[in-house]
């Protein structure tokens, strides 16, 4: 089994939104989603969801709602608002840009800088 | 949410945050029981997972934004209950803290009033306060207002100020009605018009009120007019005896005018009074030279070209070394409080 990596500081807010765009979602949720997508390898440290789930309510980029589970029970659904996805998009644009530009340079040939 | 909604609702947000929290740990507890463990140890790995729940919960205070708000709170409380346990020490830091306001509300009371507040006349800002300066000091220093004679000179010699002459002159009302000691003034006529105190009933002094021999007029205040004529429009043209001496009242002064903070009641011409002291150059007798310099020249400079000090040394043959002090606006007020702090610039 692979080790677990640690989510690289400022991912989780990514991770959150991109998790929430694809449909109103509570926090239990997110966190079973991000566990499955990422198939393990990520930690997603529970204790830091909520924070950054709230953080990103208080900033608009998430809209909050109560609402009952199949299970019947109320729980706080997060949806992303619009401001939320255009946040998302910049993100993600630039996560790609950033994550191309690191394994360029991690694809030089040792010897071949000259 | 905004922010003030956000700490109205605290109660309410608290009890949010605890419930999203248990469901959290309930689902997870759920789905290990599935997952086939006992629920006691199923309780267990859920809250590991999530980390302890108050540390959970003050993150997400903290990112809610309001938490300085909140801690404000909850500090302002606990310092009042801490001052209520310790009443000496309490009482102790409000005086210290009483005293400290009061000195500092005195400090800026005189700087406003000294330095910041603009006299209250016309564009104040082109009103300067004219002294002599003598060569030997005495305990008073050797700054003085001027002599009559040197006045006349200067005035006559200094064509881009606009400048006028003053001095106290209390003495007793006798008539109408029963004596009474108020403040007086003898003023050049040119006073008002240097101030830019406009006259609102009756007319200011004229040049040819303001000489020996002329027919005594005054001008009384906005008070004295209402104690003494009851505010009748008629006083205009009344008499009134000031020190003995019967004028003419020719005008009523605006309400509320002070000059060097005093509230004169009456006005009389600087030109009427003959006593030696008016050709005495060697004696400083209370004079005050104000003078306005007009716009456009040289800023907060009067004196320029054939005005400059040296061409007014000649009409004064008898003057010692006479220099004039141009001192701005506010240093007015400063005598008042009988500093001569007032940075000055000299005109030698």
């Amino acid at each position: 089994m692979a080790s677990k990596s640690e989510l690289p500081q400022g991912t989780l807010d990514l991770l959150i939104l991109k998790v929430a765009a694809l449909g109103p979602i509570h926090g239990y949720a997110i966190a079973q989603r991000l566990q499955q997508v990422s198939r393990d390898v990520v930690q997603v440290p529970q204790g830091s969801l909520y924070p950054a789930l709230h953080r990103l309510e208080n900033r608009g980029l998430l809209a909050a709602d109560w609402k009952e589970t199949e299970t019947g029970r109320e729980a706080k659904f997060y949806r992303l608002t619009r401001k939320g996805r255009a946040q998302l998009d910049n993100e993600a644009a630039s996560w790609q840009r950033l994550t191309e530009a690191v394994s360029l340079i991690l694809r030089l040939s040792e010897g071949g800088a000259q | 949410m905004s922010w003030w909604k956000r700490l109205v609702f605290r109660g309410r947000m608290e009890a949010q945050l605890d419930k999203e929290l248990r469901f959290h740990i309930d689902q997870h507890v759920a789905d290990l029981v599935a997952r086939g463990h006992l629920p006691d140890d199923a309780q267990r790995l859920a809250r590991l997972a999530l980390g302890g729940p108050e540390q959970v919960k003050e993150d997400c205070r903290d990112a809610r934004g309001t938490r300085w708000l909140e801690d404000l709170w909850r500090d302002t409380r606990y310092a009042l209950r801490t001052l209520r346990q310790r009443p000496a020490f309490a009482a102790v830091a409000l005086l210290t803290l009483a005293l400290g306001t009061g000195a500092a509300t005195v400090m800026f009371t005189v700087i406003h009033g000294v330095l910041l507040k603009p006299l209250p006349y016309h564009d104040p800002g082109r009103l300067l306060l004219l002294q002599e300066r003598t060569e030997q000091a005495t305990q008073w220093g050797n700054l003085w207002g001027f002599t009559y004679p040197n006045y006349v000179d200067v005035k006559r010699a200094v064509r881009s100020l606009a400048m006028a002459v003053w001095r106290y002159d209390g003495g007793a009302v006798s008539k109408p009605g029963a004596a009474e000691y108020v403040d007086g003034a003898q003023v050049s006529s040119e006073l008002f018009s240097v101030l830019g105190v406009k006259i609102p009933q009756g007319r200011a002094f004229l040049p040819d009120d303001d000489r020996p021999g002329a027919a005594p007029v005054a001008i009384i205040s906005h008070g004295l007019w209402q104690r003494r004529f009851a505010a009748n429009p008629e006083a205009i043209g009344a008499q009134i005896v000031f020190d003995g001496q019967t004028y003419t009242v020719v005008g009523i002064a605006p309400a509320g005018l002070r000059i060097s903070d005093l509230e004169f009641d009456v006005f009389v011409p600087l030109g009427l009074e003959t006593s030696p002291v008016m050709q005495n150059r060697e004696a400083h007798a209370g004079f005050r030279v104000w003078a306005r310099h007009w716009p456009g020249r040289v800023r907060n400079w009067p004196w320029s070209g054939a005005n400059s000090p040296r061409s007014i040394q000649n009409p004064m043959p008898a003057a010692r070394s006479l220099q004039i002090l141009c001192a701005p606006k506010w240093a007015m007020w400063a005598r008042r409080y009988g500093c001569c702090w007032a940075r000055s610039r000299w005109c030698s």
